[in-house]
């Protein structure tokens, strides 16, 4: 995996970067069992995730980003790395006379303190034994994510947007940023919230809600505990000028994120759609199966065969199955958009009726909630 | 025979398992000699790199991987 490598060349000091991780203490967390919660926050989807921070546990920023499973490098570079490598360093020689603006960065108490404390990863001890079965008795990130969402399913209650759509990428409001840099703006999509902003390519973005921003995760972060709505400010650097940004994000901001390629959307599978994977028809197979492209087309790419994650086989789901109705609703376009549905509307121990088309025919069969 | 053959072949499965297993055990003792061996990193202590920071004035990196 290419993540590896980009974790190897950090771990053996790449030439490029050597300099700037010598004015480091440089430390290696491979577990996250006894991990603090409260000061730790970040996309537990990662495989690799970094923080700068001063002893006294006040952050200076984060780096480690990713939107795509199979391409962990598109989102990081070793180059941005040490970007933002130099950048926590400037932070640090201002400190303390910058603390409050680094205040934003940490968040709020979680209700859990380290992971272990979550009911689904209470078997775990809080420390590795390398002398017995080390990697059984790791807690790995995306578990934490899993763990959280459970709560929710347990108690009957919406697992809400926040929680859904976590560590939006700055592309959810339009703003395209270069992995290779801190966070300069690439591209602002056509009639995003970042246009109508009017952030700009080649814009760099100083601070987004008076926190300085070292890399495109630091604007994850600003992203991820945003309140919805909400206007964001920013300040960029335009022609060497500095410049105000206002960003107003809409009640439903989150939505035009995508989930599916999160390890975490593995366990929602389970929950929403009995362990089915889905993907949306395109071009010829929609016309093949004489289906308009507005409607809704989402076609089983895999059916889970063991435990909980068999269900939607047993309850007589099969791969190649389009499903065109869930709940007797056809709007749902994206496998995103369904498990969502699902998992905000519709509780454990619910059947939802839902109809396939399957050799022409429409099916109809009930999908058991998890 | 079909039961032989079911019984060898859920042997051979478990098996794999467990090379699987110590396969992973081993990555993970490895990964801790040699970032060890480069003597770059505190390993998994991070009051010790706290304790570090705090002596020299350094900031921390820390990499969860």
């Amino acid at each position: 995996m290419a993540c590896k490598g980009f974790d190897e060349q950090v771990v053996r000091h790449d030439p490029e970067i050597q300099e700037l991780m010598e004015q480091f203490v440089r430390v290696r967390i491979v577990q996250t069992n006894g991990m603090d919660l409260s000061l730790f926050q970040f996309d537990f989807d990662l495989t690799f995730a970094a923080f700068f921070m001063n002893a006294d546990k006040t952050i200076y920023g984060r780096y480690g980003s990713r939107s795509d499973q199979k391409d962990p490098m598109r989102d990081i570079s070793i180059e941005g790395f040490g970007k933002a490598l130099a950048a926590a360093l400037a932070i640090h020689q201002e400190y303390p006379a910058n603390k409050a603006a680094l205040r934003g960065k940490k968040g709020h108490s979680s209700q859990f303190t380290v992971p272990e404390a979550y009911p689904s990863l209470s078997k775990y001890k809080p420390k590795l034994d390398y002398s017995g079965n080390v990697a059984k008795g790791c807690i790995h990130c995306h578990m934490i994510g899993a763990a959280e969402r459970q709560i929710f399913r347990n108690d009957h209650k919406p697992i809400p947007d926040e929680v859904l759509y976590l560590w939006p990428m700055p592309d959810v409001i339009g703003l395209t940023l270069n992995p290779h840099e801190k966070a300069t703006v690439v591209r602002v999509a056509n009639g995003s919230p970042a246009e109508k902003a009017g952030f700009l390519p080649g814009d760099e973005i100083l601070t987004l809600e008076g926190q300085p921003i070292i890399s495109i995760a630091d604007v994850q972060w600003v992203l991820h505990t945003a309140r919805t709505p909400t206007t964001l400010q920013a300040a960029v650097r335009r022609d060497r000028q500095p410049i105000n940004v206002s960003l107003s994000l809409s009640r439903n901001w989150r939505r035009q994120g995508e989930i599916s390629w999160r390890t975490t959307t593995w366990d929602l599978r389970r929950m929403a759609l009995g362990g089915l994977v889905l993907e949306a028809l395109t071009g010829a197979d929609r016309r093949s199966a004489e289906l308009e492209d507005t409607e809704m087309a989402l076609r089983v790419k895999h059916v889970g065969q063991y435990g909980d994650h068999a269900a939607g086989k047993k309850a007589g789901f099969q791969k190649g199955d389009i499903l065109v109705s869930f709940d007797a609703q056809t709007n749902f376009m994206t496998e995103t958009e369904l498990i969502v549905y699902a998992l905000q509307n519709k509780m454990p121990s619910v059947r939802v009726p839902v109809t396939v088309l399957r050799a022409g025919e429409q099916v109809n069969l009930e999908l058991p909630m998890q | 025979m079909r039961r032989h053959f079911t019984i060898l072949t859920g042997l051979l499965l478990l098996a794999a398992g467990l090379v699987q297993g110590e396969d992973r055990d081993t990555k993970v003792r490895n990964d801790l000699k040699e970032v060890q061996a480069t003597g770059l990193w505190i390993y998994n202590d991070l009051p010790k790199g706290i304790a570090e920071a705090e002596k020299t004035g350094k900031p921390l990196l820390i990499v969860f991987r």
